[in-house]
């Protein structure tokens, strides 16, 4: 049979021409207004307008609740102050007060911190938050395996009676009661401090208690209040709720479509997210710059010398790196000390001008004209910014930069093992106290070669006996010693962004990095 | 039918076994860096030896290996390095998250790509001419920007959509749906584009065959000529490129999830790899090959179905 001349090979129509497209755009049209009106009503959805019963914020990291990992700052302490009292607090501004303690007294030569609990609180779990409970969580924090731990080590814990405890420890302390408003001062119930189920069923006195049901680990905790709480007038919203939000990007949208009510803003996207209606809360407890760990010359006999160190400093353009670096939104410093604590004084900052005539006199009076050769680490993520500027800028003295790269989770430790002898770090320093433990003493975690120095150390014994004004000028002498005698070379003091959303308030105290779990409140 | 189905089921269980071994023998090969690993920097020599008796890590790696997964096969895929948590537990949490996506967008790839292939064959001009714009868009604009570009304009300029965040079917369909669009149109774009180029090309061979002016010929409906006859024929190609869409979309799902904060596995896998988080790691990379067997299973059992002689090859 031969086909008929008319068929054509292809189809002119499956169905009339514009239907199909007609139909495909009504269809779509159809589901975007069923999805709209499903997206308002959603509990996770950016249009439904916050209340100001639930509390949403956003944290960059991952939170702890086991006793031994807890951490005293960031986003961590954030989360697991919902669930866990703390013996002490720090106010408005930044002074240490009672909290679940209702008074305290340090003795004179801060030694000994003799704490009063308050009648009738107690853990979810029924147990009593009594001088036992107390004393199990310091003994097992001074005990235990938390980083921190050093912060009390050879500490003594003595009840008193039902609701006293004093806290002995062998050296004076300047921080004895700041530490307690942190992850030394955290109250778990002792029935559960150690048990496996401590990370996923934290059991405190807090303000709020985790609702298992409404929480997805690495991703979403929701608290409830507590009703027993002792404070609950401090804490207006009635459940609060973190989200991990790990990835800026994300952290960033959330915030400006209203997912959250607060999160911290990295400092590239601060602009951005302000020019969404995100209101921005600043802390200015961060310096960046380099770690001159090798003091005492071990790795490095160069950087033995003074004059090295100072010569170092005075390559370094800190105008140049707050506008270029770091789009102005920094400050040049040579000091450690955060800018709202004692220690700092603002003259200070012009101690090391940028002279590369003069660092290359003292470079060529200490022998090393020609220069030397100094290996520093290189961790993809965290040191980009910096490391290319310390290889340009030393480059110039003579001195040669390796970067040795490594990953940030072995980077670390191993920093605070002494592996470099140099490092371009950000540091968080926050209070003097903080500031002269973390980074200064000779058993500091930031002291990577636990360098000391007698008159140095004569400056810190003056600061951990002193208090008031008196630990305020030891504050300041010490930060004249480093400054003089360049253990370090900051470059700038950093500002770190705190994003509100429109219908919530909160403070950073000073020497502080974010809000206070207490300091949110509705913006009404 | 049932060789070749048992056949292709025990391809898939062998590739399993020699994923899983091979990751295993690259997480676990050094048992002092995971104690360390669980016990931290501080600890002692003595603290290490023993915390490695403890997880076994001093056996022969293929007795551990083994021991892994005969507790796999229970369900059993060992607890967090860093919570404690059964990575069961957590992995049966987030898995409804990407599965949510994954099948969505297989789905949602699968009818699209087909209706615009199949369009653009038949009808040809300015169809045509647009889908071959749109695939090289698709193909050159990478997933994320459109997320974020997705992110921008519909949560945060429009605020019709979240930025952020899951919600369950079971809690409520209408958040659940809501929490995806963005999420799966990012992917659909460069996938539905790739896919429909596939299947264009196919029902372009088919429709040139002879037998299709013999149908038309008998005075088949041209209806029934391109859907029955000519689509079943071209389908075999188009569903190849899917399946293998699919799989790599297990990979570009870690990006989407990480933009839009979606507790899946992705996220779980990068932040448990970033950790040293070996269970969880481990856990995830078995629940990623089990994904690709399932699919390349069903993909082979599709293609046997449409076309016999795939099943005497």
């Amino acid at each position: 049979m031969t086909l008929p001349p008319s068929i054509p090979p292809r189809a002119t129509s499956l169905l009339p021409r514009r239907r199909p497209i007609a139909v495909a755009v009504a269809a779509v049209a159809a589901l975007g207004l069923v999805l709209t009106g499903c997206a308002t009503d959603t509990g996770d959805s950016s249009a439904s307008a916050p209340t100001t019963q639930v509390l949403t914020l956003a944290s960059d990291i991952t939170p702890w609740f086991d006793h031994d990992q807890i951490p005293s700052g960031g986003a961590g302490n954030q989360i697991w102050s919902a669930v866990y009292d703390t013996l002490l607090t720090t106010d408005a501004d930044g002074e240490v007060v009672p909290n679940a303690a209702e008074s305290f007294e340090i003795n004179a030569d801060n030694t000994m911190i003799t704490l009063t609990l308050r009648e009738g609180m107690s853990f979810t779990d029924g147990t009593a938050v009594d001088g036992d409970a107390v004393k199990a969580n310091l003994d097992d924090f001074i005990s235990g395996t938390h980083a921190e731990a050093g912060k009390l080590a050879g500490a003594t814990v003595e009840l008193i009676d039902e609701r006293t405890v004093s806290v002995t420890v062998p050296q004076p302390t300047a921080g004895l009661a700041e530490y307690l408003t942190g992850a030394p001062g955290a109250l778990v119930s002792p029935k559960t401090m150690n048990a496996s189920t401590a990370a996923t069923d934290p059991i405190g006195s807090g303000p709020y208690v985790l609702d298992q049901g409404d929480t997805t680990t690495g991703s979403r905790y929701s608290f409830t209040r507590n009703e027993d709480y002792w404070n609950a007038d401090a804490f207006p919203y009635d459940s609060v709720v973190f989200k991990i939000l790990a990835d800026p990007t994300a952290r960033n949208n959330a915030l400006k479509s209203g997912q959250v009510d607060g999160g911290n803003v990295l400092l590239a996207n601060a602009a951005d997210v302000e020019s969404a209606g995100v209101t921005l809360l600043e802390a200015y407890v961060t310096f960046a710059g380099l770690v001159i760990g090798d003091r005492d010359g071990q790795q490095v006999p160069a950087l033995g010398d003074v004059r090295v160190r100072q010569a170092i400093n005075m390559v370094f353009d800190r105008e140049g790196i707050a506008t270029g670096l770091y789009g102005g939104l920094a400050a040049p410093t040579t000091q450690v000390f955060s800018v709202d604590t004692p220690a700092y004084e603002a003259t200070s900052d012009d101690r090391y001008e940028y002279d590369l005539a003069a660092a290359k006199k003292l470079m060529a009076d200490a022998g090393y004209a020609d220069g030397f050769q100094v290996t520093v680490p290189n961790v993809a993520g965290v040191t980009d910014l910096g490391n290319p500027l310390v290889v340009q800028q030393l480059g110039l003295l003579g001195i040669t930069v390796t970067l040795e790269s490594e990953d940030a989770q072995k980077a670390f430790p191993d920093l605070a093992q002494g592996r470099w002898p140099m490092a371009y770090m950000s540091i968080e320093t926050g209070s003097n106290v903080k500031t002269v433990t973390d980074l200064v003493s000779a058993s500091g975690w930031l002291n990577f070669k636990h360098t000391s120095d007698s008159e140095l150390d004569s400056l810190i014994a003056t600061f951990q006996s002193a208090q008031g004004e008196a630990q305020a000028e030891a504050s300041r002498e010490i930060n004249d010693w480093l400054i003089d005698n360049a253990w370090f070379a900051p470059w700038v003091t950093t500002t770190s962004f705190y994003g509100l959303g429109e219908d919530v308030t909160a403070l950073i105290a000073p020497g502080a990095l974010l809000p206070r779990l207490a300091s949110f409140a509705p913006a009404s | 039918m049932f060789k070749f189905a048992a056949r292709s089921l025990l391809t898939g269980i062998a590739l399993a076994l020699v994923v899983t071994a091979f990751t295993f023998s690259l997480v676990f090969s050094k048992g002092e860096s995971i104690a360390r690993q669980v016990l931290g920097t501080s600890a002692s020599a003595d603290q290490v030896e023993i915390k490695i008796g403890e997880l076994g890590l001093d056996d022969p790696l293929p007795a551990q290996y083994l021991d892994w997964l005969v507790h796999a096969l229970r369900g059993d895929f060992g607890n967090s390095f860093y919570s404690g948590e059964p990575v069961a537990q957590m992995l049966a949490v987030r898995v409804e998250v990407t599965l949510s996506i994954v099948l969505i967008a297989f789905v949602m790839t699968a009818v699209l790509s087909v209706a615009v292939g199949v369009l653009a064959a038949v009808r040809g001009g300015w169809v045509d001419r647009a889908l071959q714009f749109v695939a090289v868009l698709g193909a050159a604009i990478p997933q994320f920007i459109l997320a974020i570009a997705l992110a921008y304009v519909f949560a945060i300029h429009l605020r019709v959509l979240p930025a952020t965040g899951y919600v369950s079917a079971r809690d409520d369909i209408g958040g659940w749906l809501a929490t995806l669009i963005l999420p799966v149109t990012a992917i659909l774009v460069g996938s539905v584009a790739g896919a429909a180029q596939q299947f264009r090309g196919a029902m372009l061979d088919a429709l040139e065959k002879e037998y299709i002016n013999t149908l038309r010929a008998r005075g088949i409906s041209e209806f029934t000529v391109v859907t029955r006859h000519a689509l079943r024929n071209a389908a075999a190609p188009g569903m190849t490129v899917l399946s293998l869409q699919t799989i790599a979309l297990l990979g570009g799902v870690v990006l989407i999830e990480r933009i839009f904060a979606l507790p899946g596995i992705g996220t779980l896998a990068t932040e448990s790899a970033f950790r040293g988080d070996l269970p969880v790691v481990l856990g995830t990379v078995t629940f990623t090959v089990a994904v690709v067997v399932v699919i390349n299973f069903a993909a082979s059992m599709m293609l046997g179905w449409l076309n016999p002689k795939v099943r005497l090859s």
